[in-house]
């Protein structure tokens, strides 16, 4: 076993929950959400990044706008949905959930 | 200066140098795939391509307006390739994708391998049948392919090896047995050569092998082709990858298949790389430039190669189809017409049945009486076919096949039902051939006022040859023609109302007799191995002339030598017995043809003792058919027997013929008596493929028996003979066994006779000719004059007087005291005491 499999598995999750998060602040595109993710030492590439949004968008949690661009291409802004906001309610109960859990075990051990 | 090239991301526009348009399109190409089982994943590449541009949009100045390779690299680097999408986003259960997917990612991602010294495992997750080949490549870390290549070569057998074939199956079957499966076996990290379904034109196998070593796909094709072409062996070879190579389902195992490329463009840039060639400019230098030369040469070849051939190819593959599918339209439609001509004939919508004939008889009379739904049946179960051949040609010209799984199966159906049809209307016209019967008609022409007789024929202008024309002596002055027509019918009455159903002319003028050359049928007359068999009974005292044309129609056993046509026409001939001698042939020198020696045609190997010791000639009597039939005929002695007879013939007081034959048999059996002659044929002008029938025995008993004429391949017994005189003829290949007591004995023996002889008499007197066998050492004779030519080998007791002349490579023993002997032996023969 690799530890890098292991973090990956654990990033996997919570990746999902900070780019709604991200999101849910306003209309975001795609490389504003990589350079905060980045900025946030959250480890990201194109690569990942857009089919997590293609299938978000796809399972109606998120939905996006084309707004040109003055300095290239036009961009597509994504926002929440309904569902969305109600989806990442859920994620964010979950997140203080495990962290709480998980801190318990950790302390747990120590004494 | 640099070439640049024009793209495209999403709509917008970029000018891209030559190198860097091949790295991305490269890196294009890898995402495409590596997202091509997402759903929705053309939105991503989409996105991925906006994205792209909005990164070269950043690096564009006014200054600087066009991408570079460095532009290109640098956004590899930024935004990761297809690996680091891999580690960072491992594929996903929720993710559709296909199920060996899951399983392919489930081996690698766990890692949860076997521990411990490398066990031989069956590899299930790769398996075809029972995953016995995958699981030994595993172990031996090499490629799947050729382990399934080594275990198809040992079954298809290397044709050296015989029994090879069934030893690569049980091989492959105790493997299975003795090997256990595992799912988790580690990936091997081994280039593997897979069948690219989705680029394939047949199974991939070309498009697989291009992808493996990175060459252009239609040169691969073009390879496959030259090599079926040549032989044959291309076709097998396809085969043989098509069956051991595994098609790339999973996704991993699509990147697998790129391999290395061999590209030249990365040899160039391995070799750039590694020889540092680019001096301070970062502009190649002219070292660079000179090794770099001939690889460029080379590639620049094969892409025009590739693109010069590709027309070509479609071409000459349009052309074959094009060709082939007219070739099989003509030939159907030709063939179809031909067919529905014989139908529409033979229901009787056509006229003229007598012009078209099959072999010896008119097609119409081949027909009639063959039952109309068997004739309808015999169309279809022809037609069909040729309308599946004629769609199939049509279909190979459009392109596009017009046969429904529903209409061919119903057509499948329909021909099935015509099969049968047609075979139980066939035998029931069998049938029709089961009897036969004779009907003898003659005619008697008196030709006393001519001293010679002309016999000429006239042509019928039909093809049939199906007369036998025997001619016999007769005494006084008329000519008699007995015409004796046989034919088969389904009862003895019906064959012999058919048998009726042909007439036969013979037209006399003055001294001319002119014969038809062939018999011609009735109208409504039905076809049933009707044979017409004419005894042409001559005045002996008169002479004959013989036209070429009646020469035509005789037999050659009819001359006592072999003579040309011309020949015969020429001279006059006189009857005698049953052949023609010449009268004026001592002086008619015109033609100086040899007549063939036949004498090499006789078996070599002749062993005096084909007898055996004391045993008979004939089979036990319940080796015969119980089916007897006994004849009235009586007062004969002279028996004649030509055919596959046994026979046995005894002296007795009364008078009985008896034959033990089937039914059918006695219908080929040909039985008369001229006089004092009793004569016994066989008939059987058909093929007899099934020759396990009972063999016939004739046992003729009579009081006084002076003359044994035995011919063809007959086995004779014949017993008990005394009286003063007997005169033995055996010709053909005959097995004759003779116990007798008699004063004159005389026998002539031709062929590949074999003979025995037993008893007593006083001379014997023999004339053998061919590769015949005379065993004759317990035949007490006084005076033995034995003429043996050929290759016979005779074996006489002689105990007064011995004439022996051998000539040829014969071989004459004799046992006795001889006092006088007269023995004269010629060429390779041998007259020798015992």
């Amino acid at each position: 076993m690799k530890v890098e499999n292991t973090q990956v598995q654990m990033r996997k999750g919570i990746l999902e929950f900070c780019i709604l998060e991200i999101i849910s602040r306003g209309e975001v595109y795609a490389s504003d959400m990589l350079e905060e993710l980045t900025a946030a030492k959250m480890i990201v590439v194109e690569g990942t990044l857009y089919p997590l949004l293609t299938r978000l968008k796809n399972a109606a949690l998120l939905e996006y706008n084309w707004v040109e661009s003055s300095s290239g291409p036009p961009r597509k802004y994504y926002k929440l949905t309904e569902a969305g906001t109600v989806f990442l309610e859920q994620l964010r109960e979950t997140w203080h959930e495990l962290v709480a859990s998980t801190e318990h075990i950790i302390l747990n051990k120590k004494s | 200066m640099k070439k640049n090239i024009s793209i495209n991301l999403q709509g917008i526009i970029f000018y891209i140098e030559e190198d860097g348009y091949e790295q991305l399109s490269r890196y294009l190409a890898s995402i495409r795939i590596y997202f091509s089982n997402y759903e929705g994943h053309e939105e991503i590449v989409a996105d991925i391509e906006y994205r792209i541009a909005e990164i070269f949009s950043a690096r564009l100045a006014p200054g600087k307006q066009v991408i570079s390779l460095e532009d290109v690299q640098y956004l590899i680097g930024r935004m990761g390739d297809v690996n680091d999408f891999e580690v960072l986003d491992p594929m996903d259960d929720e993710i559709p994708y296909t199920t060996t997917a899951a399983a392919g990612n489930n081996s690698r991602t766990e890692n949860n391998t076997h521990t411990g010294p490398k066990k031989l495992y069956r590899d299930i997750n790769h398996k075809v049948i029972a995953g016995v080949c995958a699981g030994i490549a595993n172990y031996l870390n090499v490629d799947m392919v050729w382990v399934r290549l080594a275990f198809v070569l040992l079954i298809l057998g290397i044709p050296f090896t015989h029994g090879a074939t069934s030893f690569g199956v049980i091989l492959y079957i105790l493997l299975w047995i003795a090997m256990p499966a595992s799912a988790i076996l580690p990936d091997t990290t081994v280039k593997k050569l897979f069948r690219d379904t989705e680029d394939k034109k047949v199974a991939g196998v070309c498009a697989g092998i291009a992808k493996y070593f990175g060459i252009d796909v239609a040169i691969i094709r073009i390879l496959f082709l030259a090599l079926i072409f040549a032989g044959g062996f291309g076709l097998i070879a396809y085969i043989v990858l098509w069956v051991s190579v595994p098609e790339a389902v999973t996704l991993t195992e699509r990147m697998q298949m790129q391999g290395d490329p061999v590209t030249l463009a990365g040899i160039e840039k391995t070799l750039k790389d590694n020889l540092n060639m680019e001096d301070s400019n970062g502009q190649e230098s002219t070292r660079a430039r000179v090794i770099l030369l001939p690889i460029r040469l080379i590639s620049q070849l094969f892409s025009w190669l590739g693109r010069a051939l590709s027309p070509i190819l479609a071409f000459l593959i349009t052309l074959i189809r094009i060709g082939a599918g007219v070739f099989l339209l003509v030939l159907s439609i030709g063939l179809t017409i031909a067919l529905l001509t014989t139908l529409f004939y033979t229901l009787g919508w056509i006229d003229e049945p007598q012009n078209i004939s099959f072999g010896d008889f008119p097609a119409s009379v081949y027909l009639e009486g063959f039952p109309r739904l068997g004739l309808v049946a015999g169309f279809f179960v022809g037609i069909i076919p040729l309308i599946l051949l004629i769609f199939l040609s049509i279909g190979l010209l459009a392109k596009r096949f017009f046969i429904r799984a529903m209409m061919g199966w119903s057509m499948f159906g329909l021909w099935l039902v015509s099969v049968f049809v047609l075979v139980a209307c066939s035998l029931t016209y069998a049938g029709n051939f089961k009897r036969s019967g004779e009907v003898i008609t003659s005619r008697t022409i008196p030709m006393g006022n001519y001293q010679t007789l002309t016999l000429d024929a006239y042509d019928v202008n039909t093809d049939y040859d199906n007369i036998y024309v025997d001619v016999r002596e007769a005494d006084g002055n008329n000519v008699e023609i007995i015409q004796n027509v046989e034919a088969k019918g389904r009862t003895e009455a019906q064959a012999q109302a058919n048998a009726r159903m042909i007439t036969y002319r013979v037209v006399q003028k003055d001294s001319i007799l002119r014969f038809d050359n062939s018999y011609e049928f009735k109208p409504g007359a039905a076809f049933r191995d009707q044979n017409l068999e004419i005894k042409l009974l001559l005045p002996k005292n008169k002479k004959l002339r013989l036209t070429g044309d009646f020469v035509n129609m005789l037999p050659s056993a009819t001359f006592d030598q072999d003579y040309s046509h011309e020949k015969i026409a020429r001279n006059t001939w006189q009857v005698k017995g049953d052949m023609l001698t010449c009268l004026t042939c001592a002086t008619d020198t015109l033609d100086t043809e040899n007549i063939s020696d036949n004498e090499d045609d006789f078996n070599l190997n002749m062993d005096v003792n084909a007898f055996g010791d004391g045993e008979s000639v004939l089979l036990n009597e319940s080796e015969y058919s119980g089916n007897v039939r006994n004849f009235n005929y009586s007062n004969f002695n002279h028996i004649s027997i030509g055919g596959p007879y046994h026979v046995q013939i005894k002296q007795g007081t009364n008078y009985q013929v008896q034959v033990r034959a089937e039914s059918n048999e006695l219908d080929r059996m040909g039985i008369e008596q001229n006089g004092s002659e009793l004569s016994i044929t066989y008939e059987d002008k058909s093929i007899n493929l099934f020759n396990d029938r009972k063999p016939i025995l004739i046992q003729i008993t009579a009081p006084d028996i002076k003359k044994i004429d035995l011919s063809g391949a007959i086995k004779a017994d014949v017993n008990g003979i005394t009286g003063n005189d007997l005169d033995v003829s055996l010709t053909g290949a005959t097995k004759a066994a003779f116990n007798v007591r008699t004063q004159n004995l005389k026998a002539d023996i031709a062929g590949a006779s074999a003979s025995r002889f037993v008893g007593t008499t006083d001379v014997f007197n023999v004339n053998a000719a061919g590769a015949c066998s005379i065993e004759a050492g317990e035949l007490r004779a006084n005076r033995v004059d034995i003429d043996a030519s050929g290759m016979t080998v005779a074996k006489v007791y002689a105990s007064a007087e011995l004439h022996a002349e051998a000539s040829g490579a014969s071989q004459i023993k004799y046992k006795g005291n001889p006092g006088n002997t007269r023995v004269n032996a010629n060429g390779a023969s041998k007259v020798e005491r015992q």
